[in-house]
Protein backbone atom coordinates (compact mmCIF):
# COMPACT_ATOMS: atom_id res chain seq x y z
CA UNK A 1 0.00 0.00 0.00
CA UNK A 2 2.89 2.47 1.51
CA UNK A 3 5.08 1.01 -2.08
CA UNK A 4 1.41 1.93 -4.22
CA UNK A 5 1.16 5.51 -2.87
CA UNK A 6 5.07 6.30 -3.76
CA UNK A 7 5.12 4.96 -7.24
CA UNK A 8 1.46 7.14 -7.66
CA UNK A 9 3.09 9.97 -5.63
CA UNK A 10 6.30 10.13 -8.07
CA UNK A 11 4.21 10.12 -11.27
CA UNK A 12 2.12 13.08 -10.36
CA UNK A 13 5.11 14.33 -8.61
CA UNK A 14 7.19 14.26 -11.75
CA UNK A 15 4.91 16.17 -13.67
CA UNK A 16 4.30 19.04 -10.60
CA UNK A 17 8.09 19.04 -11.09
CA UNK A 18 8.44 20.20 -14.70
CA UNK A 19 5.60 22.70 -14.71
CA UNK A 20 7.94 23.84 -11.13
CA UNK A 21 11.34 23.72 -13.70
CA UNK A 22 9.24 26.17 -16.15
CA UNK A 23 7.97 28.39 -13.43
CA UNK A 24 11.43 28.78 -11.72
CA UNK A 25 13.37 29.58 -15.07
CA UNK A 26 10.88 32.65 -15.79
CA UNK A 27 11.08 33.47 -11.93
CA UNK A 28 15.39 33.75 -12.58
CA UNK A 29 15.12 35.77 -15.26
CA UNK A 30 12.50 37.54 -14.70
CA UNK A 31 11.64 37.57 -11.39
CA UNK A 32 8.10 37.32 -12.62
CA UNK A 33 5.95 34.69 -10.66
CA UNK A 34 4.03 33.63 -13.82
CA UNK A 35 0.26 32.25 -12.59
CA UNK A 36 -0.92 31.04 -15.85
CA UNK A 37 1.21 28.01 -16.32
CA UNK A 38 -2.30 25.91 -14.73
CA UNK A 39 -3.65 27.51 -17.90
CA UNK A 40 -0.94 26.60 -20.42
CA UNK A 41 -1.13 23.17 -18.98
CA UNK A 42 -4.99 22.52 -19.53
CA UNK A 43 -4.36 24.44 -22.89
CA UNK A 44 -2.06 21.72 -23.72
CA UNK A 45 -3.77 18.66 -22.90
CA UNK A 46 -7.05 20.21 -24.81
CA UNK A 47 -4.82 20.86 -28.28
CA UNK A 48 -3.38 17.38 -28.28
CA UNK A 49 -7.17 15.97 -27.52
CA UNK A 50 -8.45 18.10 -30.33
CA UNK A 51 -5.31 17.54 -33.16
CA UNK A 52 -5.75 13.56 -31.95
CA UNK A 53 -9.39 13.84 -32.66
CA UNK A 54 -8.65 15.79 -36.01
CA UNK A 55 -5.56 13.06 -37.17
CA UNK A 56 -7.78 9.97 -35.76
CA UNK A 57 -5.82 9.29 -32.96
CA UNK A 58 -1.92 9.61 -33.71
CA UNK A 59 -1.11 11.23 -30.68
CA UNK A 60 2.56 11.59 -31.53
CA UNK A 61 2.43 14.14 -34.31
CA UNK A 62 -0.90 15.53 -32.12
CA UNK A 63 1.38 16.22 -29.15
CA UNK A 64 4.28 17.89 -30.95
CA UNK A 65 1.56 20.26 -32.37
CA UNK A 66 0.30 20.83 -29.10
CA UNK A 67 3.05 21.81 -27.11
CA UNK A 68 4.76 23.67 -29.64
CA UNK A 69 1.53 25.35 -29.94
CA UNK A 70 0.77 25.82 -26.58
CA UNK A 71 4.50 27.32 -26.07
CA UNK A 72 4.23 29.93 -28.68
CA UNK A 73 1.23 30.80 -26.69
CA UNK A 74 3.58 31.59 -23.75
CA UNK A 75 5.99 33.48 -25.70
CA UNK A 76 2.83 35.59 -27.11
CA UNK A 77 2.15 36.66 -23.60
CA UNK A 78 5.10 38.11 -23.04
CA UNK A 79 5.56 39.85 -26.37
CA UNK A 80 1.61 41.32 -26.17
CA UNK A 81 1.43 42.23 -22.65
CA UNK A 82 4.98 41.60 -20.15
CA UNK A 83 7.40 43.31 -22.57
CA UNK A 84 5.32 46.42 -23.29
CA UNK A 85 5.06 47.00 -19.55
CA UNK A 86 8.92 46.07 -19.12
CA UNK A 87 9.71 49.22 -21.49
CA UNK A 88 7.62 51.08 -19.61
CA UNK A 89 8.84 50.40 -16.18
CA UNK A 90 5.60 49.41 -14.98
CA UNK A 91 5.70 47.66 -11.24
CA UNK A 92 6.39 44.04 -10.93
CA UNK A 93 2.98 43.10 -9.59
CA UNK A 94 1.01 44.63 -12.88
CA UNK A 95 3.44 42.43 -14.54
CA UNK A 96 1.74 39.42 -12.41
CA UNK A 97 -1.70 40.44 -12.55
CA UNK A 98 -1.05 40.21 -16.46
CA UNK A 99 -0.40 36.30 -16.08
CA UNK A 100 -3.27 36.18 -14.23
CA UNK A 101 -5.41 38.21 -16.55
CA UNK A 102 -4.39 35.94 -19.20
CA UNK A 103 -4.86 32.97 -17.56
CA UNK A 104 -8.27 33.56 -17.22
CA UNK A 105 -8.84 34.24 -20.98
CA UNK A 106 -7.47 31.03 -21.95
CA UNK A 107 -9.49 29.38 -19.65
CA UNK A 108 -12.67 31.00 -20.91
CA UNK A 109 -11.65 31.05 -24.38
CA UNK A 110 -11.43 26.86 -23.21
CA UNK A 111 -14.84 26.88 -22.02
CA UNK A 112 -16.32 28.58 -24.88
CA UNK A 113 -13.93 26.24 -27.53
CA UNK A 114 -13.95 22.61 -25.59
CA UNK A 115 -17.14 23.16 -23.09
CA UNK A 116 -17.57 23.34 -19.61
CA UNK A 117 -18.01 19.50 -19.23
CA UNK A 118 -14.94 17.37 -18.02
CA UNK A 119 -13.30 15.93 -21.11
CA UNK A 120 -12.60 12.52 -21.02
CA UNK A 121 -9.11 11.66 -22.53
CA UNK A 122 -8.11 8.68 -24.21
CA UNK A 123 -4.96 6.69 -22.42
CA UNK A 124 -2.91 5.23 -25.53
CA UNK A 125 -0.72 3.41 -22.97
CA UNK A 126 -3.33 1.13 -21.64
CA UNK A 127 -0.96 -2.00 -23.15
CA UNK A 128 0.39 -3.08 -19.51
CA UNK A 129 2.07 -3.08 -15.96
CA UNK A 130 4.26 -4.60 -13.84
CA UNK A 131 4.09 -5.73 -10.29
CA UNK A 132 6.54 -5.09 -8.20
CA UNK A 133 6.10 -5.99 -4.24
CA UNK A 134 2.58 -5.74 -3.60
CA UNK A 135 2.23 -2.65 -6.20
CA UNK A 136 1.25 -1.96 -9.23
CA UNK A 137 3.48 -0.14 -11.80
CA UNK A 138 1.43 0.75 -15.65
CA UNK A 139 3.31 1.34 -18.49
CA UNK A 140 1.97 4.76 -18.78
CA UNK A 141 3.21 5.66 -14.92
CA UNK A 142 6.63 4.55 -16.20
CA UNK A 143 6.25 6.70 -19.69
CA UNK A 144 5.30 9.62 -17.28
CA UNK A 145 8.49 9.68 -15.05
CA UNK A 146 10.69 8.26 -17.97
CA UNK A 147 9.45 11.44 -19.84
CA UNK A 148 9.90 13.99 -17.04
CA UNK A 149 13.31 12.67 -15.89
CA UNK A 150 14.50 12.99 -19.73
CA UNK A 151 13.52 16.62 -19.99
CA UNK A 152 14.48 17.19 -16.57
CA UNK A 153 18.01 15.93 -17.60
CA UNK A 154 17.69 18.05 -21.58
CA UNK A 155 16.96 21.10 -19.52
CA UNK A 156 19.90 21.01 -17.12
CA UNK A 157 22.22 19.87 -20.21
CA UNK A 158 20.94 23.19 -21.82
CA UNK A 159 20.75 25.90 -19.14
CA UNK A 160 24.50 24.58 -17.41
CA UNK A 161 26.41 24.01 -20.74
CA UNK A 162 24.82 25.67 -23.62
CA UNK A 163 25.74 28.98 -24.68
CA UNK A 164 22.20 29.94 -24.76
CA UNK A 165 21.52 28.55 -21.20
CA UNK A 166 25.14 30.19 -19.86
CA UNK A 167 22.91 33.44 -21.81
CA UNK A 168 19.95 32.53 -19.89
CA UNK A 169 22.09 32.20 -16.48
CA UNK A 170 23.59 35.54 -17.50
CA UNK A 171 20.44 37.36 -18.11
CA UNK A 172 18.62 36.23 -15.02
CA UNK A 173 21.84 37.36 -12.63
CA UNK A 174 22.60 41.08 -14.37
CA UNK A 175 20.30 41.89 -17.29
CA UNK A 176 22.16 44.67 -18.08
CA UNK A 177 25.45 43.40 -17.45
CA UNK A 178 24.17 40.50 -19.99
CA UNK A 179 23.08 43.21 -22.47
CA UNK A 180 26.64 44.34 -22.36
CA UNK A 181 27.59 41.38 -23.44
CA UNK A 182 25.97 41.41 -26.37
CA UNK A 183 23.00 39.15 -25.34
CA UNK A 184 20.01 39.71 -27.15
CA UNK A 185 17.88 40.01 -23.88
CA UNK A 186 14.15 39.77 -25.31
CA UNK A 187 15.31 36.60 -27.18
CA UNK A 188 16.55 34.91 -24.01
CA UNK A 189 13.22 35.84 -22.79
CA UNK A 190 11.13 34.76 -25.46
CA UNK A 191 12.96 31.63 -25.26
CA UNK A 192 12.43 30.96 -21.60
CA UNK A 193 8.83 31.68 -21.88
CA UNK A 194 8.92 29.41 -24.97
CA UNK A 195 10.24 26.23 -22.82
CA UNK A 196 8.10 26.70 -19.75
CA UNK A 197 5.30 27.26 -21.38
CA UNK A 198 5.94 23.81 -23.30
CA UNK A 199 6.62 21.92 -19.81
CA UNK A 200 3.59 22.70 -18.68
CA UNK A 201 1.64 21.52 -21.78
CA UNK A 202 3.34 18.28 -21.76
CA UNK A 203 2.97 17.86 -17.90
CA UNK A 204 -0.57 18.69 -18.84
CA UNK A 205 -0.90 16.36 -21.95
CA UNK A 206 0.44 13.37 -19.27
CA UNK A 207 -1.43 13.71 -16.04
CA UNK A 208 -4.75 13.98 -18.63
CA UNK A 209 -3.71 10.97 -19.84
CA UNK A 210 -2.64 9.15 -16.74
CA UNK A 211 -6.32 10.26 -15.05
CA UNK A 212 -8.08 9.93 -18.10
CA UNK A 213 -9.78 13.39 -18.41
CA UNK A 214 -9.61 16.72 -18.67
CA UNK A 215 -11.44 20.02 -17.19
CA UNK A 216 -10.87 23.86 -17.43
CA UNK A 217 -11.19 23.58 -13.31
CA UNK A 218 -8.13 22.20 -12.98
CA UNK A 219 -6.00 25.43 -14.03
CA UNK A 220 -5.91 27.13 -11.17
CA UNK A 221 -4.88 24.70 -8.61
CA UNK A 222 -1.95 23.71 -10.94
CA UNK A 223 -0.84 27.32 -11.07
CA UNK A 224 -1.15 27.50 -7.29
CA UNK A 225 0.89 23.97 -7.10
CA UNK A 226 3.58 24.96 -9.23
CA UNK A 227 4.31 28.13 -7.18
CA UNK A 228 4.30 25.85 -4.05
CA UNK A 229 6.70 23.60 -5.35
CA UNK A 230 8.80 26.04 -6.52
CA UNK A 231 8.81 28.25 -3.12
CA UNK A 232 9.44 24.37 -1.61
CA UNK A 233 12.22 23.52 -3.48
CA UNK A 234 13.73 27.41 -3.70
CA UNK A 235 12.59 29.87 -6.07
CA UNK A 236 14.73 30.22 -9.21
CA UNK A 237 16.49 26.71 -8.78
CA UNK A 238 16.06 24.16 -10.99
CA UNK A 239 17.27 21.37 -8.91
CA UNK A 240 14.88 23.10 -6.43
CA UNK A 241 11.90 23.04 -8.63
CA UNK A 242 12.58 19.51 -9.69
CA UNK A 243 12.54 18.15 -5.93
CA UNK A 244 10.04 20.47 -4.62
CA UNK A 245 7.59 18.82 -7.70
CA UNK A 246 8.58 15.35 -6.64
CA UNK A 247 8.20 15.86 -3.13
CA UNK A 248 4.82 17.44 -3.36
CA UNK A 249 3.16 14.85 -5.28
CA UNK A 250 4.61 12.44 -2.93
CA UNK A 251 3.05 14.41 0.21
CA UNK A 252 -0.19 14.95 -1.51
CA UNK A 253 -0.78 11.24 -2.55
CA UNK A 254 0.20 10.16 0.93
CA UNK A 255 -1.90 11.98 2.20
CA UNK A 256 -5.11 11.47 0.27
CA UNK A 257 -4.37 7.96 0.90
CA UNK A 258 -3.52 7.67 4.17
CA UNK A 259 -5.66 10.79 5.40
CA UNK A 260 -8.42 11.72 3.46
CA UNK A 261 -8.62 12.75 -0.15
CA UNK A 262 -10.44 15.37 0.85
CA UNK A 263 -7.04 17.20 2.27
CA UNK A 264 -5.38 16.42 -1.28
CA UNK A 265 -5.51 19.89 -2.40
CA UNK A 266 -5.03 21.86 0.91
CA UNK A 267 -1.61 19.92 1.30
CA UNK A 268 0.49 22.22 -1.10
CA UNK A 269 -0.76 25.01 0.54
CA UNK A 270 -0.19 23.68 4.10
CA UNK A 271 2.81 23.09 2.47
CA UNK A 272 3.83 26.50 1.00
CA UNK A 273 3.14 27.95 4.80
CA UNK A 274 5.47 25.58 6.65
CA UNK A 275 8.27 26.29 4.19
CA UNK A 276 7.65 30.24 4.30
CA UNK A 277 7.68 30.54 7.90
CA UNK A 278 10.82 28.33 8.65
CA UNK A 279 12.87 28.39 5.70
CA UNK A 280 11.39 31.19 3.46
CA UNK A 281 14.74 30.84 0.90
CA UNK A 282 13.18 26.50 0.70
CA UNK A 283 15.27 23.95 0.23
CA UNK A 284 17.34 24.24 -2.51
CA UNK A 285 17.32 28.18 -2.06
CA UNK A 286 20.72 30.21 -1.38
CA UNK A 287 20.46 33.33 0.74
CA UNK A 288 21.03 35.83 -2.11
CA UNK A 289 24.85 36.77 -1.81
CA UNK A 290 25.48 41.13 -0.97
CA UNK A 291 29.02 40.75 -2.44
CA UNK A 292 29.22 43.46 -5.02
CA UNK B 1 36.43 63.44 -38.25
CA UNK B 2 37.61 61.72 -35.56
CA UNK B 3 37.18 57.91 -34.09
CA UNK B 4 34.77 58.44 -31.77
CA UNK B 5 32.68 61.60 -31.56
CA UNK B 6 29.88 62.83 -29.42
CA UNK B 7 27.91 65.54 -30.65
CA UNK B 8 25.98 67.75 -28.47
CA UNK B 9 24.42 64.60 -26.65
CA UNK B 10 20.92 64.99 -24.01
CA UNK B 11 20.40 62.52 -21.79
CA UNK B 12 17.77 62.56 -18.97
CA UNK B 13 16.33 59.92 -16.22
CA UNK B 14 12.04 61.32 -16.96
CA UNK B 15 12.32 64.98 -15.81
CA UNK B 16 16.24 65.20 -14.69
CA UNK B 17 18.38 66.38 -17.75
CA UNK B 18 21.22 64.22 -16.66
CA UNK B 19 23.41 65.27 -19.69
CA UNK B 20 22.39 68.43 -21.27
CA UNK B 21 24.33 68.34 -24.37
CA UNK B 22 28.04 67.44 -24.24
CA UNK B 23 30.26 67.01 -26.80
CA UNK B 24 33.94 64.80 -27.03
CA UNK B 25 36.28 63.50 -29.01
CA UNK B 26 38.20 60.29 -28.48
CA UNK B 27 40.68 59.56 -31.09
CA UNK B 28 42.31 55.79 -32.31
CA UNK B 29 45.39 54.41 -30.16
CA UNK B 30 44.35 57.53 -27.23
CA UNK B 31 43.54 57.26 -23.83
CA UNK B 32 41.16 59.66 -23.06
CA UNK B 33 39.68 60.30 -19.48
CA UNK B 34 36.29 61.96 -18.04
CA UNK B 35 36.24 63.43 -14.65
CA UNK B 36 33.73 65.28 -12.54
CA UNK B 37 32.52 64.66 -9.00
CA UNK B 38 29.87 61.93 -7.98
CA UNK B 39 26.56 62.90 -9.80
CA UNK B 40 28.12 65.06 -12.79
CA UNK B 41 26.98 62.63 -15.62
CA UNK B 42 29.91 60.47 -15.85
CA UNK B 43 28.02 56.78 -15.84
CA UNK B 44 25.13 58.28 -17.66
CA UNK B 45 27.74 58.96 -20.28
CA UNK B 46 29.72 56.06 -20.23
CA UNK B 47 26.07 53.88 -20.25
CA UNK B 48 24.41 55.62 -23.48
CA UNK B 49 27.39 55.22 -25.37
CA UNK B 50 27.03 51.63 -24.43
CA UNK B 51 23.56 51.64 -25.77
CA UNK B 52 22.29 51.01 -21.97
CA UNK B 53 20.23 54.19 -22.06
CA UNK B 54 18.99 55.82 -24.85
CA UNK B 55 20.10 59.40 -25.50
CA UNK B 56 16.76 62.50 -25.84
CA UNK B 57 18.69 64.17 -28.24
CA UNK B 58 22.56 64.44 -29.97
CA UNK B 59 24.67 62.25 -31.99
CA UNK B 60 27.43 59.63 -31.56
CA UNK B 61 29.35 58.83 -33.84
CA UNK B 62 31.79 55.97 -34.41
CA UNK B 63 33.46 55.61 -37.52
CA UNK B 64 31.18 57.84 -39.08
CA UNK B 65 28.45 56.20 -37.97
CA UNK B 66 25.79 57.55 -36.27
CA UNK B 67 25.02 54.97 -33.27
CA UNK B 68 22.90 57.00 -30.68
CA UNK B 69 20.13 55.06 -29.55
CA UNK B 70 21.67 51.38 -31.16
CA UNK B 71 21.05 49.03 -28.60
CA UNK B 72 23.62 47.32 -26.30
CA UNK B 73 24.58 44.47 -28.33
CA UNK B 74 24.45 46.11 -31.30
CA UNK B 75 27.13 48.79 -30.04
CA UNK B 76 29.62 45.46 -28.95
CA UNK B 77 29.45 43.65 -32.06
CA UNK B 78 30.62 47.46 -33.37
CA UNK B 79 33.47 46.94 -31.34
CA UNK B 80 32.82 49.35 -28.10
CA UNK B 81 32.62 47.28 -25.20
CA UNK B 82 31.95 48.92 -21.32
CA UNK B 83 33.19 47.50 -18.28
CA UNK B 84 30.76 49.23 -15.97
CA UNK B 85 30.56 50.76 -12.88
CA UNK B 86 30.44 48.52 -9.56
CA UNK B 87 32.22 45.72 -11.94
CA UNK B 88 28.92 43.84 -12.21
CA UNK B 89 30.04 40.17 -12.87
CA UNK B 90 27.76 37.75 -13.25
CA UNK B 91 28.39 36.02 -9.54
CA UNK B 92 27.14 32.82 -9.80
CA UNK B 93 28.90 31.86 -13.97
CA UNK B 94 32.64 30.66 -12.85
CA UNK B 95 35.36 33.12 -13.92
CA UNK B 96 35.85 31.59 -17.26
CA UNK B 97 31.69 31.29 -18.10
CA UNK B 98 32.08 35.19 -17.36
CA UNK B 99 34.39 35.69 -20.12
CA UNK B 100 32.76 33.11 -22.01
CA UNK B 101 30.36 35.39 -21.84
CA UNK B 102 32.45 38.03 -22.83
CA UNK B 103 33.06 36.41 -26.15
CA UNK B 104 29.36 35.91 -26.50
CA UNK B 105 29.23 38.12 -29.90
CA UNK B 106 31.89 36.80 -30.98
CA UNK B 107 31.70 34.49 -33.91
CA UNK B 108 35.10 32.94 -35.16
CA UNK B 109 36.61 30.59 -32.43
CA UNK B 110 39.98 31.68 -32.75
CA UNK B 111 39.08 34.66 -31.96
CA UNK B 112 37.66 33.21 -28.66
CA UNK B 113 40.56 31.40 -28.19
CA UNK B 114 42.81 34.48 -28.65
CA UNK B 115 40.60 35.97 -25.83
CA UNK B 116 40.68 33.59 -23.57
CA UNK B 117 44.68 33.54 -23.84
CA UNK B 118 45.18 37.30 -23.53
CA UNK B 119 42.74 37.45 -20.47
CA UNK B 120 45.08 34.74 -19.10
CA UNK B 121 48.17 36.38 -19.83
CA UNK B 122 47.07 39.95 -18.59
CA UNK B 123 45.00 38.54 -15.54
CA UNK B 124 47.14 34.98 -14.39
CA UNK B 125 45.06 35.33 -11.33
CA UNK B 126 41.96 34.72 -13.24
CA UNK B 127 43.46 31.22 -14.46
CA UNK B 128 43.94 30.15 -10.90
CA UNK B 129 40.16 31.22 -10.31
CA UNK B 130 39.24 30.22 -13.53
CA UNK B 131 36.42 27.63 -12.17
CA UNK B 132 35.42 29.28 -9.04
CA UNK B 133 32.48 31.36 -9.02
CA UNK B 134 32.68 35.34 -9.72
CA UNK B 135 30.72 36.70 -6.32
CA UNK B 136 33.38 34.36 -4.33
CA UNK B 137 36.50 36.67 -5.66
CA UNK B 138 37.81 39.63 -4.01
CA UNK B 139 36.54 43.19 -5.38
CA UNK B 140 40.23 43.68 -7.02
CA UNK B 141 39.73 40.17 -8.92
CA UNK B 142 36.13 41.30 -9.03
CA UNK B 143 37.43 44.31 -11.17
CA UNK B 144 40.45 42.57 -13.10
CA UNK B 145 37.69 39.81 -14.74
CA UNK B 146 35.01 43.16 -15.27
CA UNK B 147 37.96 44.47 -17.64
CA UNK B 148 38.87 41.07 -19.05
CA UNK B 149 35.23 40.19 -19.73
CA UNK B 150 35.02 43.62 -21.73
CA UNK B 151 38.42 42.42 -23.55
CA UNK B 152 37.11 39.46 -24.65
CA UNK B 153 35.31 40.49 -28.38
CA UNK B 154 38.44 42.48 -29.17
CA UNK B 155 37.17 45.34 -28.91
CA UNK B 156 38.65 48.49 -30.42
CA UNK B 157 37.25 51.15 -28.20
CA UNK B 158 37.08 50.02 -24.30
CA UNK B 159 35.66 51.94 -21.98
CA UNK B 160 35.95 51.37 -18.28
CA UNK B 161 33.93 53.09 -15.86
CA UNK B 162 35.36 54.04 -12.53
CA UNK B 163 37.91 50.60 -12.41
CA UNK B 164 39.74 51.69 -9.25
CA UNK B 165 36.07 51.84 -6.68
CA UNK B 166 36.95 50.45 -3.51
CA UNK B 167 40.15 49.09 -4.22
CA UNK B 168 42.97 49.30 -1.93
CA UNK B 169 46.01 52.01 -3.57
CA UNK B 170 48.30 49.16 -4.53
CA UNK B 171 45.41 47.13 -6.32
CA UNK B 172 44.93 50.49 -8.29
CA UNK B 173 48.35 51.56 -9.00
CA UNK B 174 47.97 47.29 -10.80
CA UNK B 175 44.76 47.95 -12.42
CA UNK B 176 46.66 51.66 -14.05
CA UNK B 177 49.52 49.39 -15.06
CA UNK B 178 47.60 47.27 -16.72
CA UNK B 179 44.91 50.33 -18.59
CA UNK B 180 48.45 51.43 -19.99
CA UNK B 181 49.14 47.83 -21.97
CA UNK B 182 45.78 47.46 -23.46
CA UNK B 183 46.01 50.83 -24.53
CA UNK B 184 49.57 49.77 -25.73
CA UNK B 185 48.46 46.77 -27.46
CA UNK B 186 46.14 48.94 -29.88
CA UNK B 187 43.32 49.09 -28.25
CA UNK B 188 41.40 53.10 -27.67
CA UNK B 189 40.31 53.90 -24.06
CA UNK B 190 37.58 55.60 -22.09
CA UNK B 191 38.06 55.96 -18.92
CA UNK B 192 36.23 57.63 -16.33
CA UNK B 193 37.89 58.17 -12.64
CA UNK B 194 37.42 60.36 -9.68
CA UNK B 195 40.80 59.35 -9.25
CA UNK B 196 41.46 62.22 -11.14
CA UNK B 197 45.36 62.56 -10.64
CA UNK B 198 46.06 59.06 -11.65
CA UNK B 199 43.78 58.78 -14.58
CA UNK B 200 44.80 61.87 -15.86
CA UNK B 201 48.60 60.66 -16.18
CA UNK B 202 48.29 58.20 -18.00
CA UNK B 203 45.53 60.09 -20.33
CA UNK B 204 46.20 61.86 -23.94
CA UNK B 205 43.53 63.95 -23.11
CA UNK B 206 40.90 64.65 -20.30
CA UNK B 207 37.14 66.46 -19.80
CA UNK B 208 35.79 67.70 -16.84
CA UNK B 209 31.97 66.97 -16.65
CA UNK B 210 29.87 69.50 -14.03
CA UNK B 211 26.24 68.55 -13.29
CA UNK B 212 25.40 67.30 -17.37
CA UNK B 213 28.24 69.61 -18.64
CA UNK B 214 31.54 69.52 -20.27
CA UNK B 215 33.51 72.39 -18.05
CA UNK B 216 37.23 71.79 -19.02
CA UNK B 217 38.96 70.55 -22.02
CA UNK B 218 42.68 69.68 -22.10
CA UNK B 219 45.75 67.18 -22.84
CA UNK B 220 46.00 65.25 -19.27
CA UNK B 221 48.99 67.79 -18.18
CA UNK B 222 47.12 70.54 -19.00
CA UNK B 223 44.27 69.65 -16.83
CA UNK B 224 46.51 68.96 -14.42
CA UNK B 225 48.22 71.69 -14.14
CA UNK B 226 44.91 73.95 -14.04
CA UNK B 227 44.37 75.54 -10.96
CA UNK B 228 40.39 75.31 -11.13
CA UNK B 229 40.82 71.29 -12.00
CA UNK B 230 43.37 71.18 -8.88
CA UNK B 231 40.80 72.47 -6.34
CA UNK B 232 38.08 70.91 -7.28
CA UNK B 233 39.19 67.70 -8.64
CA UNK B 234 42.93 66.97 -7.40
CA UNK B 235 42.73 67.78 -4.13
CA UNK B 236 44.59 71.00 -3.86
CA UNK B 237 47.79 69.50 -4.72
N1 LIG C 1 18.50 55.53 -12.99
C1 LIG C 1 18.42 56.84 -12.68
N2 LIG C 1 17.23 57.44 -12.48
C2 LIG C 1 17.16 58.76 -12.20
N3 LIG C 1 18.22 59.55 -12.05
C3 LIG C 1 19.43 59.02 -12.23
C4 LIG C 1 19.60 57.64 -12.55
N4 LIG C 1 20.92 57.38 -12.68
C5 LIG C 1 21.53 58.56 -12.45
N5 LIG C 1 20.65 59.53 -12.18
C6 LIG C 1 20.95 60.94 -11.90
O1 LIG C 1 21.68 61.46 -13.00
C7 LIG C 1 22.76 62.27 -12.56
C8 LIG C 1 24.07 61.71 -13.09
O2 LIG C 1 24.35 60.45 -12.47
P1 LIG C 1 25.57 59.54 -12.89
O3 LIG C 1 25.64 59.51 -14.37
O4 LIG C 1 25.45 58.26 -12.18
O5 LIG C 1 26.78 60.41 -12.31
P2 LIG C 1 28.28 59.99 -12.01
O6 LIG C 1 28.58 58.68 -12.67
O7 LIG C 1 29.08 61.11 -12.59
O8 LIG C 1 28.44 59.93 -10.53
C9 LIG C 1 22.67 62.29 -11.04
O9 LIG C 1 21.99 63.44 -10.67
C10 LIG C 1 21.87 61.07 -10.70
O10 LIG C 1 21.15 61.27 -9.52
MG1 LIG D 1 29.27 56.94 -11.86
Amino acid sequence: MFFQQMINGLTIGSTYALVAIGFSMVFGVLELTNFANGSFYILGAYLTLTFMNAMRGNFYVAFAISIIGTGLVGALMDRLTLRPMRKKGAPGIAAVIATIGFSEIINNFALVFFGTETKPFPNIFKVGKIRLGGAIITYLQIIIFVVALVLMLVLSLMVYKTKVGKAMRATAQNTSAARLMGINVNHIITLTFFIGTLLAAVAGTLVAMYVESVSVGLASAISMKTFAAAVLGGVGSLPGAMVGGILLGLVETIVAGYISSGYRDAIAFIILILVLIFRPAGLFGQKTQAKV
Amino acid sequence: MAFLEVKDLHVSYGAIKAIQGISLKVEKGEVVTLIGSNGAGKTTTMNTLAGLIKPAAGQILFKEENIAGHDAPDVVSRGITLSPEGRQVFPKLSVWENLDMGAYSVKDPAVRKRGFEQAFSLFPILKERSSQPAGTLSGGEQQMLAVARALMSDPEVLMLDEPSLGLAPIIIQDIFNLIKKINGMGTTILLVEQNAKMALGISDRGYVLETGRIVHVGTGEELMKSDEVKNAYLGGI
